[in-house]
């Protein structure tokens, strides 16, 4: 078939863009169906942190970690600074990624922080999904970069994992976000 | 209005492409990447076949020829290969979902479950022995006392090592509270020189007093790590810390117990993903496979259409007319032979076609020489002088000329098709006569002089045989009018005598002349009745003046002089005629245009007007009047001489213009006769236009030379 740019073409590329426009709102579906959550940020003299949780459902969550299935969760912090007329301009980017691996010989769980190499082993389920599901007073960013009076943005999107970290460029692509939040506060 | 399904067909495809997508569309969380290709490659055909759609929609006209079928075998191509494939996926479907049941079948979740609990029960028993032997050495008084020594390291060495005998640990390590550690015994009788930290867990087990146990994997070793409290009376002293290393092989086949039961568990939770994952690497190498069917189709369909596409676009334009079409033929096969007959169907249909067209031209080219031909004659026919009649063998008028019409006006309704001896009668009868006599005559040609009332016709016939390139026999007849001639060679006649005449007669008047007046003169004294004597010479002198004034007459008759013709201003001539006639009242003359001329020899026309004003001057009495006055037409100057005398009798009209006729006593009945002809020697005519109230009498003379119009 022979494709030259002819208005059937241009009809066919609207056609196109009409059809990946309705696949973006597919995609976008999960997104807007999230629970909304209360994210909160607290400051030290150098550092503000930031308190997040992950509204799941966790028995479906203890359920899965009881039947030996590791989860992995990967959490994508964005700082920007807020603009009007423009685009945010982006601070800096975080990425916390946290993984459960059920030992079920021990009964206990392995908790890894993948950032900072941390391994714990713990014996209680729900210290376990608590450290799946919530970020508490986890530092962001440095109070010295933040200007007094302006409005800044943190954007956190949690992706999660079943099973292996699966960790390849286009899971994350492919993968969709299973929660997303903002929370916009001003520097005093 | 038909509607064509066929343009219609990629559109509703593309629309079965879209659904299909809806259905399709990935909302689950893992595992796909096979959906989104599968979407991505349905998305593609989609737009594919909406682009073709919308193209065949705005296409105007027919479609290329060939187009329909080549679409027909695309379709029924992919349409065979598709009913297998998805036959084929939804029986690989059905496998999988059975497959799936029986491989997360309820025995094998009880059998993973018990070696799970097997293995759990191994680990457990390690904690349970390790617990319950920790538990008896927390208030162990050697240990107690050696913690509490000055110096402790070294002092509970022998403790522990039969403690390590007994209770078949690997490892017994003693810390005191300040994790210290004051004692270390092991199986293997090594020391460690830098021993590690306490872990949380340990410190946990001396604050909190209680014992404790948990599993720390080396590499593939993995060891029971107790910790227990020493308790002294004042709580917590010291910690034990031992350490067991587990059976390697046990340890693995555990693992592997584990490793297994976590994988079920994971395949199980994703038993959907994996039969969304089966069916989506199905319908993957479906598209694939359409796909690749359907180019090969399109490409064999464009193969094997494309000489028929040509073999209709060549038929298409032979039935538009244009027979310069040939088919490559490019096959040994049935559609090579079919292009092979189809170009010597056209090569036939060329040469007949080219016959067709000669023989066309041909036939074009006799009808038009053939009307040429009659065009010719009938244009011959109307603008000859003679009059032609052409008779068919059944004595029926075939053709006739307008000229015969003029000739004989009593045959002016004579029409092709009528008989003629049936209308030839009355004055008609003599033509009758003629064409009998020709027919009843052996003899080819036929002439006769007719003398008809005051005219004068010469009839010749001549007989046309049936001859091999003539289709046609009958008589010709021709009647010329010679009524000019005639008068001619009788005026020539008289011109003759009369000259003779005149030459004969002139001569001894003038001395009998002479001699009457010479008797007048000498012997009109001598003789008695002189009376008698000179009424008798003088009508002697009289007559002789008479007689020779008639000579002069004849001769000017016999002789008249060819005029000179030049150009001359006509009111010249009125001028002239204006002094001459100055002393007649009655005569008046209206001046005509100044630059009006005609060609004449002024001096005959000036003898033609004193003639006619004389004869209009006489005829009028006291109150009458002559007017002289000049018109104009493009051809003719005319001179128009009106009196209101008593004008030409009727019955007399045709013979005033006639030689010798005269109504007046003295008069040589010459004048009339000498005027016209001199008018006819001109090129013009003089005729009698009124014969009264008034008489009128016109002189037509040319406004231009006959040697100028001739181009001479």
């Amino acid at each position: 078939m022979c494709i030259a740019w002819c208005p059937s073409v241009r009809e066919g590329w609207r056609a196109c863009c009409g059809l990946w426009l309705v696949a973006m709102l597919f995609a976008a579906q999960p997104l807007a169906a999230g629970e909304p959550s209360q994210p909160r940020i607290t400051r030290d003299a150098q550092v503000v942190y930031c308190h997040l949780v992950w509204p799941t459902d966790v028995a479906n969550l203890r359920r899965m970690l009881r039947s030996g299935i590791a989860i992995v969760v990967r959490w994508e912090l964005s700082i920007k600074r807020e603009r009007r007329y423009w685009l945010d301009e982006r601070l800096g980017d975080v990425e916390v990624v946290r993984r459960v691996v059920p030992d079920m010989l021990s009964h206990r769980w392995l908790l890894e922080d993948q950032g900072s190499g941390i391994t714990r082993s713990v014996s209680s389920l729900d210290q376990a999904i608590r450290f799946l599901t919530r970020l508490d007073a986890y530092p962001v960013v440095d109070r010295g970069l933040l200007q007094h009076g302006v409005r800044y943005v943190l954007d956190a999107s949690l992706q999660v994992y079943e099973g292996e970290a699966m960790d390849n460029w286009w899971n994350r692509w492919l993968r969709g976000t299973e929660f997303a939040t903002r929370v916009v506060f001003k520097e005093p | 209005m038909r509607l064509d399904v066929m343009r219609f067909l990629p559109l509703l495809m593309a629309a079965a492409l879209l659904s299909l997508i809806a259905l399709l569309w990935p909302v689950a969380r893992g595992g796909l990447l096979m959906a989104w290709i599968n979407v991505a490659i349905l998305s593609a055909l989609a737009v594919l076949l909406l682009q073709y759609g919308i193209r065949l929609l705005r296409r105007r006209g027919a479609p290329p020829p060939g187009s329909r079928l080549r679409a027909k075998l695309v379709i029924a191509m992919v349409g065979m290969l598709m009913v297998p494939s998805l036959l084929i996926q939804l029986s690989a479907s059905q496998m999988v979902e059975r497959g799936m049941d029986v491989w997360f079948d309820l025995r094998v979740d009880t059998l993973l479950e018990r070696a799970l609990k097997l293995a759990q029960g191994f680990y457990d028993r390690i904690d349970l022995d390790m617990k319950r032997g920790l538990r008896d050495y927390v208030a162990d008084p050697e240990l107690i006392s050696a913690l509490g020594t000055e110096v402790p390291f070294g002092a509970a060495n022998g403790r522990l090592r039969e403690i390590l005998v007994k209770e078949g640990w690997d490892r017994i390590q003693l810390f005191d509270i300040n994790e210290r550690m004051v004692a270390d015994v092991r199986r293997d009788g090594l020391i460690d020189v830098h021993p590690a930290p306490l872990s949380e867990a340990a410190r946990l087990v001396m604050q909190l007093g209680n014992v404790s146990t948990e599993i720390v994997t080396d590499g593939d070793v993995e060891k029971a790590i107790g910790y227990a409290p020493v308790l002294g009376q004042k709580g917590s002293v010291g910690l034990l810390r031992v350490e067991l290393k587990l059976p390697e092989g046990v340890i693995r086949s555990a693992r592997l117990v584990e490793s297994d039961y976590q994988n079920y568990r994971a395949l199980e939770h994703n038993r959907h993903m994996i039969k969304d994952l089966f069916a989506n690497a199905m319908l993957f190498v479906t598209l694939v496979l359409v796909m690749l069917a359907s180019v090969m189709a399109l490409w064999f369909a464009r193969r094997l259409t494309a000489p028929i596409g040509e073999l209709a676009a060549a038929l298409h334009r032979v039935t538009e007319g244009d027979l310069n079409v040939a088919i490559p033929a490019s096959s040994q096969d049935e559609l090579g032979s079919l292009a092979e007959s189809f170009n010597q169907m056209a090569e036939r249909l060329r040469q007949n076609a080219a016959a067709i067209d000669k023989a066309q031209r041909d036939l074009t080219h006799a009808l038009a020489n053939s009307r040429q031909r009659q065009y010719i004659l009938e244009t011959l026919l109307a603008n000859l002088h003679t009059g032609v009649l052409l008779i068919d063998a059944n004595g029926s008028i075939r053709l006739l000329n307008q000229s015969l019409r003029d000739i004989l006006p009593e045959a002016g309704e004579w029409r092709p098709g009528m008989a003629l001896q049936t209308h030839c009668i009355g004055p008609l009868r003599f033509l009758g006569e003629f064409y009998a006599d020709m027919r009843a005559r052996d003899e080819a040609a036929l002439q006769r002089q007719f003398d008809l009332a005051g005219r004068h016709v010469l009839v010749r016939g001549a007989r046309l045989e049936l001859s091999g390139m003539a289709e046609f026999s009958g008589e010709l007849i021709m009647v010329d009018d010679i009524t000019e001639l005639v008068n001619a060679q009788r005026h020539q006649a008289w011109a003759e005598v009369a000259q003779r005449l005149a030459h004969e007669i002139k001569n001894p008047l003038t001395p009998i002349k002479l001699s009457a007046e010479r008797l007048q003169r000498r012997f009109r004294r001598q003789v008695d009745a002189q009376d008698v004597f000179d009424s008798c010479t003088q009508a002697i002198v009289t007559q002789v003046a008479r007689l020779q004034r008639l000579i002069a007459d004849f001769s000017s008759l016999a002789r008249m002089p060819q005029p000179k013709i030049e150009q001359v201003r006509v009111a010249d001539i009125m001028r002239d005629m204006r002094e001459l006639f100055n002393a007649y009242p009655a005569l008046s003359f209206v001046e005509p245009e100044a630059s009006l001329t005609c060609y004449c020899d002024a001096d005959q026309v000036r003898q033609v007007l004193i003639n006619l004003l004389d004869n209009a001057l006489a005829a009028i009495g006291d109150d009458g009047r002559v007017t002289l006055e000049v018109g104009k037409t493009d051809q003719w100057v005319e001179w128009h001489v009106l009196d209101d005398g008593p004008g030409v009798p009727e019955e007399i009209r045709q013979q005033v213009f006639e030689a010798y006729f005269s109504t007046k006593a003295s008069g040589s009945g010459l004048g009339l006769a000498i005027a016209r002809r001199i008018a006819e020697d001109h090129g013009g005519e003089l005729c009698l236009i009124s014969a009264r109230n008034p008489t009128h009498f016109c002189l037509r003379l040319p406004r231009r030379s006959r040697r100028v119009e001739e181009g001479v």
